[in-house]
């Protein structure tokens, strides 16, 4: 099979999960008044068609496990539902524009209305869990409701500490520091929580969930680097949002981590310069210079390295963990994502 | 964890960045000889072994607490297929369960402390109703007795307090199983029967349990409290063995 071939399947797959996961979304997003002012919003960024990285990661592991893709139903879609309500709060916290290629809820309807379809959405994705309760037992529904609560708080956890960056400035950060930052804010929701529900689920409990940490983790990472990379340089068409976004919002990705480290003191102390500025105040020709010295620096090849060191490492996780599940083109889809993820171009 | 392997390869816990360096852009590497191979590949594994020390050192601060109160159900295959009835009775249940869980990690946590009476007990001169209980309440196991034995458990206590705790002795409830057998209070003993100690020092405390010749094998439990320090409060289980045969 050729890479084009994978990652044509892994796309299928995707579409596949994606499908099963908004039907049972579709479910738990009411449709009834505050229509205008509310529940609209809160259907907006589901409809903007995503990947379903998360939901698809959750029930592939399930049925890679002996569950089916139909059983993880409910918990992917929460997973999914408190992504959403995440993704509207972080686009106010980071004040951007555009979110898949339109404009952010709180840029369409202004910051109170975004915020609380955002709590909105945060309360929906209880009843999911709740309902898992007659189709999963009373056992693993609550090892689920455990598993999502600690993802939420690593998820605020995480979030605080690059929030706290972008204000605070720190002049020096070690790639240590952004995999911290990056376990907290990106792996446990995108991809550590998804997988070991789905096993938990798949498996009945059986399987113990740690095992899963190390495949999940290094995947996320590739993920985040990716995604990073994507900002930086990506075409906005295919992305969707602004390139050159986390630059102008002084976010501490691993490109800037590393020229920040690497440029001489002078001009380092120039971008730090830029970066101290509220975020209305940096403008596209600093943005652009500080994009063209990640190039020449080195910072973006190093972080395409580092997303291919830690996609290898994932693959070595999964053949250990993942190598002992009978064959399936659910196991094969989550072996195939770990290229996908770092070749992908949206 | 399968990532402990790749974290060993990777020599040891966080090492420092090295100097920044441009690595070459992949693609390129394939060409340019043996040394940019095994740069590549430290570099790879100064990476990875980061990324891993990072998050086995968030791991052991988390998840393994969440694990404990999992490791109750991990067992139970038939979960998924329980039947919806009794789902709901459960849950009305669930105040219960939570006492339970609460207990079962007390004796977790003092059973894996290998020396029972290591397990100080904290006292402090003032009642005082603001300070919050910490830790739960502390368990002191025997190991197993016979019938007719004395056994005796050393209880240590640790006044963290900047006052003298003057004066204190202590009381035992009577040890019951869960079958209502019984060892009655009298039967137990500390020495010394009194005790102060000083601020921010420690004391023992022997309790000697007389285990009647006459008792049932059992795990027998009961409470230890403290005169005059109401927060003082532990739990005591002697576990009776049968008798071995004599001849």
């Amino acid at each position: 099979m050729t890479p084009q071939e994978r990652a044509e399947g892994v796309r299928h797959r995707l579409r596949d999960y994606k499908a099963s996961a908004d039907a049972a979304i579709a479910r738990y997003l009411p449709r009834r008044e505050p229509a205008r002012h509310l529940y609209d919003l809160v259907r907006d960024y589901p409809g903007r068609g995503g990947k379903g990285l998360r939901p698809s990661l959750c029930m592939a592991t399930c049925a890679a496990f002996g569950g089916s893709v139909e059983l993880a139903a409910r918990s992917a879609a929460a997973v999914e539902m408190f992504h959403n309500g995440f993704l509207i709060h972080d686009d106010i916290e980071d004040e951007s524009d555009l979110r898949r290629g339109r404009p952010t809820l709180h840029a369409a309807h202004g910051i109170p209305l975004a915020l609380n379809a955002g709590d909105a959405m945060f309360v929906l994705s209880m009843r999911p869990l709740l309902e898992n309760l007659p189709e999963i037992g009373p056992g693993l529904a609550w090892m689920i409701f455990a598993e999502v609560e600690h993802m939420v708080r690593e998820s605020v956890e995480g979030q605080a500490i690059e929030l706290g960056w972008v204000r605070d400035n720190p002049a020096r950060l070690e790639d240590a520091d952004y995999f911290r930052m990056c376990l907290k804010k990106t792996c446990w929701y995108t991809t550590m929580h998804p997988i070991r529900i789905g096993a938990l689920i798949g498996a009945g409990g059986s399987v113990p969930p740690d095992a899963l940490n190390g495949f999940g983790y290094f995947l996320g990472l590739a993920f985040q680097i990716q995604d990073d990379l994507l900002n930086l340089v990506g075409e906005l068409h295919k992305y969707g949002k602004e390139i050159g976004g986390d630059v102008l919002e002084g976010k501490r990705t691993l490109p800037l981590l590393h020229l920040l480290r690497t440029l001489p003191p002078a001009r380092r102390r120039s971008v730090l310069r830029y970066l101290a500025k509220p975020r209305r105040r940096r403008t596209q020709a600093e943005m652009a210079l500080i994009l063209s010295e990640m190039e020449d620096f080195g910072s973006i090849a190093h972080a395409r390295q580092t997303a291919r060191f830690l996609a290898g490492a994932a693959l070595e996780e999964f053949d250990q963990v993942y190598g002992q599940l009978p064959q399936s083109g659910h196991r094969d889809f989550l072996r195939d994502l770990v290229v996908f993820m770092i070749e992908r171009d949206l | 964890m399968a990532t402990s392997k790749t974290k060993t390869a990777a020599g040891g816990r966080k090492a420092r960045s090295a100097p920044p360096q441009s690595p070459p852009p992949a693609g390129e590497a394939d060409d340019s000889g043996t040394k940019d191979d095994e740069r590549l590949a430290a570099s790879a594994t100064r990476l990875v072994g980061q990324a891993v020390s990072v998050l086995e050192r968030e791991l052991s601060a988390g998840i393994s607490a969440a694990r404990s109160l999992q490791g109750r159900y991990t067992d139970t295959d038939a979960l998924r297929n329980r039947d919806p009835d009794d789902v709901m009775q459960r849950f009305r249940k669930d105040a219960h369960e939570v006492v339970d869980l609460l207990m079962d990690l007390v004796q977790v946590a003092a059973s894996s402390a290998s020396g029972l009476a290591q397990r100080a007990i904290r006292v402090r001169a003032s009642s005082d109703a603001d300070q919050p209980a910490g830790g739960g309440i502390p368990a002191i196991e025997s190991l197993g007795a016979y019938p007719g034995d004395t056994i005796a458990v050393r209880m240590a206590l640790e006044n963290a307090g900047a006052e003298t705790v003057e004066a204190v002795n202590f009381l035992a409830s009577d040890l019951v199983t869960a079958s209502g057998l019984r060892i009655a209070a009298s039967d137990i003993a500390f020495t010394p029967a009194e005790v102060t100690i000083g601020p921010r020092s420690k004391a023992q405390v022997e309790i000697r349990v007389k285990v009647p010749s006459d008792a049932e094998p059992g795990v027998y439990s009961g409470m230890l409290v403290a005169s005059k320090l109401e927060q003082v409060r532990a739990v005591l289980s002697v576990t009776v063995e049968k008798a071995p045969e004599t001849e």
